[in-house]
């Protein structure tokens, strides 16, 4: 009996931290991509904290506190990342130190879940050509810049500046839908 | 509120393409600002959300990522005897058709319709087929094509074959038609769809021009002619020649001969062609400027000389002469886009790389002093007597703070604004007590610098705010925005007096005559104009810089008007003596 009901606490448990992870991915997946500049190494990175958050969760006394810690075990990754790693541009401790703080501060103040709502409503009324580079640069099929330049035949500097001009439009379409969310 | 000026920066670092040494002061800042550090945050975190977008996008949507280059797979194929031979048969067969017909053959090639040339600034090439290229002089254009121009700044001309010329400036966009089949390519008519922005036509008088945009047909435009498309209506000028504009809404047809102009729209308002206030297209003087646009003019009090930021230079002109008395290089190859002088012309202040401010002598170009801040420089004034610079300096997410810098004594002060949202504009009045902000949250106020305080904050604009001015008199402030309007408030009670309409683009300039009765107005729309302050109509359009004015200055006698455009240009014009032409 003992054993079915710690059985039934364990399930419970494992869909909680399922759905945190969840809740929390963006924001979790930002600190870690601030660190990286990588997706598939944050991807990794992500990968390898949801196991660890799985693996330790009894040591979780609510949820509230799930979000700084859940991110100092991913600070504690990106720097286990570091150690192993080729590539050069991982950040230094003080750096990733530095993020995790900012991270932790933007979260209090502009809670992603609402940004996140606004920023794909925005997104999905991108016109036809604007839709296209974004979607093209962040579906894996141009995953940098200069791939995206020569797909479109146009300079790196061009589609930076139409990057900026699309998430100039994109930041005005979001502030705008929060502003109505909040008269509303 | 981001700040959008180091958005390049920052994502250039998330995309590891940053400079190893600029990343590497990259990351010594983000320890030591927090502020810098949220803003990489918040942009990663924005990155998670459009790649889950994508991806989602991706899983539901077929990927159009193969249309923009198409590329068909290789694929080995076994030559056999039979294969050589077919092959053979029809390249004899190809070859014989092609030396019977070979003048209809050259018919159904693709012609070029016309050419590009004279690119200013971003400039690309919408093919029907999706493909996107940057523009190059020369460049043929064909059926269908679009032209998008970018930013202020960007520019350029169509030319076809006939020599019709069409000048585009900044953030405009138009399409070519799509091939007639069986029309002669000679004997067409040139054609053109603006969908959005400002062109300028140049037709010989006989030959025709078709310009189109989704609230009016202009058709055998001759002459030269301005032709802005907007959201909801579309404006038509003929400076020279003629144009029979049409109304789509309805069909109706009018004449438009110089010195009138029309809007349509889809109302069924009077549809009427309307005289325009005096214009000019001629300048008294005219200078090309090769180090690149202009973005700032400034008369010395004697009217003799004219000092003015252009490109990556800041020069001095003798106006008797022409000749150049000394040119400045503060910060080499980057564009100077503040630049600020004194009334009394003795003093003037440039930004450079954006966290400094050097302060030169107007009359040697002698540098005097630099103040450097680890935030970025967003607005500087200084004082009519020299005395004082204003510069505002933001970093993301922290309060703005503007320094006053006592340039004789050398003491510093501190003004607090307690808004987090980047100054975009600052001016002070004659007196050098009255300082007024403008920011990028749209709210103007009005400081008393003696006493670091703030006198009075105006009602929150409903607009961008994009420049400043106040009268000699500190009577009025006048407020440029993005729409192109311009509101007169008077100072004293912050009550609205004026609203000058006219400008069909963002108002980016402006310059009261010294005797307050006059306001000079640059716009990104190509003209500058000159306002009656208290009768509240325009009293001339200056129309001879070919994209946005970013400049305007008043000689001290107030006869004369300078005016620095994007297109590298510096002209000087008869504000009193002017004539139509």
């Amino acid at each position: 009996m003992a054993d079915e009901r710690s059985l039934s606490e364990q399930g419970v448990r494992q869909s909680q931290v399922a759905r945190l992870l969840m809740q929390h991915r963006s924001t979790l997946y930002g600190f870690i991509y601030a660190c990286v500049r990588n997706h598939d190494d944050t991807e990794d990175i992500l990968q390898n904290v949801s196991v660890a958050v799985t693996e330790s969760i009894a040591q979780l006394l609510s949820e509230e506190g799930f979000l700084p810690w859940a991110r100092e075990i991913a600070r504690r990754r990106v720097l286990a990342y570091r150690r192993t790693a080729k590539r050069e541009a991982v950040c230094d401790p003080e750096v990733v130190q530095a993020l995790a703080e900012a991270a932790d501060q933007l979260e209090r103040e502009e809670p992603v879940s609402i940004q996140r709502t606004a920023l794909m409503a925005c997104l999905e009324s991108l016109p036809g050509e604007s839709r296209k580079l974004i979607a093209m640069r962040y579906d894996g099929s141009a995953p940098n810049v200069s791939d995206l330049a020569r797909r479109f035949g146009r300079s790196v500097q061009s589609i930076y500046a139409q990057i900026k001009r699309i998430k100039s439009a994109l930041r005005d379409c979001v502030g705008r839908r929060l502003m109505l969310e909040q008269s509303g | 509120m981001r700040d959008w000026d180091e958005f390049e920066l920052l994502q250039k670092y998330l995309d590891g393409v940053l400079p190893a040494n600029e990343g590497a002061a990259l990351e010594v800042r983000l320890k030591s600002e927090p502020a810098l550090a949220a803003e990489i945050v918040r942009m990663s975190r924005d990155e998670a959300i459009c790649r889950d977008w994508a991806v989602a996008n991706a899983a539901t949507t077929p990927s159009e990522s193969n249309t923009i280059q198409p590329t068909k797979p290789v694929t080995r194929r076994r030559f056999s005897l039979a294969w050589i031979v077919a092959a053979s048969v029809v390249t004899l067969f190809a070859l014989f058709v092609a030396q019977l017909d070979r003048a209809s053959r050259s018919v159904s090639a693709p012609r070029a319709l016309a050419f590009l040339e004279d690119i200013h600034g971003i400039v690309e090439v919408f093919s029907p087929n999706g493909q996107v290229r940057a523009a190059e002089p020369g460049q043929p254009l064909f059926a269908g094509q679009e032209v998008r121009t970018g930013e202020e700044g960007s520019s350029t001309v169509l030319r076809w074959q006939d020599e019709t010329k069409l000048q585009l400036a900044a953030e405009t966009h138009v399409k070519l038609p799509t091939e007639i089949a069986n029309t002669n390519a000679k004997n067409r008519q040139p054609q053109v769809f603006v969908s959005e922005g400002v062109v300028s036509a140049d037709v010989a008088t006989d030959r025709s021009l078709i310009i189109l945009s989704d609230h009016a047909e202009l058709r055998n435009a001759r002459g030269r002619i301005s032709f802005v498309s907007l959201q909801d209506e579309t404006f038509v000028e003929t400076d020279s020649g003629f144009a029979r504009l049409m109304r789509k809404s309805d069909g109706t047809m009018i004449d438009v001969h110089p010195g009138y102009f029309a809007v349509a729209n889809k109302d069924r308002a009077p549809f009427r062609p309307n005289k325009a206030p005096q214009r000019q297209n001629k300048p008294r003087h005219s200078m090309m400027e090769n180090t690149g646009p202009v973005t700032g003019l400034m008369f010395d009090p004697e009217g003799a000389s004219l000092t003015g930021a252009a490109g990556d230079a800041v020069k001095r002109w003798d106006l008797s002469s022409g000749k150049l008395v000394w040119t400045l290089r503060p910060q080499k190859k980057k564009q100077i886009r503040n630049f600020t002088s004194s009334q009394d012309g003795k003093m003037l202040a440039v930004a450079v790389d954006e966290r400094a401010v050097r302060v030169f002598d107007a009359a040697t170009g002698e540098d005097l002093v630099t103040y450097r801040s680890n935030k970025r420089v967003t607005a500087t004034a200084l004082s009519s007597d020299s005395r004082i610079l204003a510069v505002a300096w933001h970093a993301p997410r922290e309060t703005t703070e503007i320094h006053l810098y006592d340039t004789t004594l050398g003491i510093e002060r501190l003004l607090v604004t307690g808004q987090n949202s980047p100054i975009q504009s600052l001016a002070f009045g004659s007196s050098g007590d009255m300082l007024v902000t403008a920011n990028a949250d749209r709210t103007v106020k009005i400081w008393d610098v003696r006493v670091l305080t703030m006198v009075r904050a105006l009602p929150k604009h409903s607009h961008d705010i994009r420049s400043l001015a106040i009268s000699p008199d500190e009577r009025f402030i006048a407020i440029g925005d993005r729409v192109g309007h311009i509101r007169i408030v008077e100072t004293a009670t912050g009550s609205e007096r004026a609203l000058l309409t006219g400008h069909l683009r963002d108002v980016v300039s402006m310059s009261f005559s010294p005797d307050g009765l006059r306001l000079a107005s640059g716009s990104l729309d190509g003209t500058a104009r000159i306002w009656h302050v208290s009768d509240r109509r325009e009293l001339a359009a200056f129309k001879g810089h070919k994209n946005a004015v970013n400049a305007v200055a008043f000689s001290q006698d107030g006869r004369t008007l300078a005016t620095g455009g994007a297109d590298r240009a510096v002209m000087l014009w008869d504000v009193l003596t002017r004539e139509r032409k």
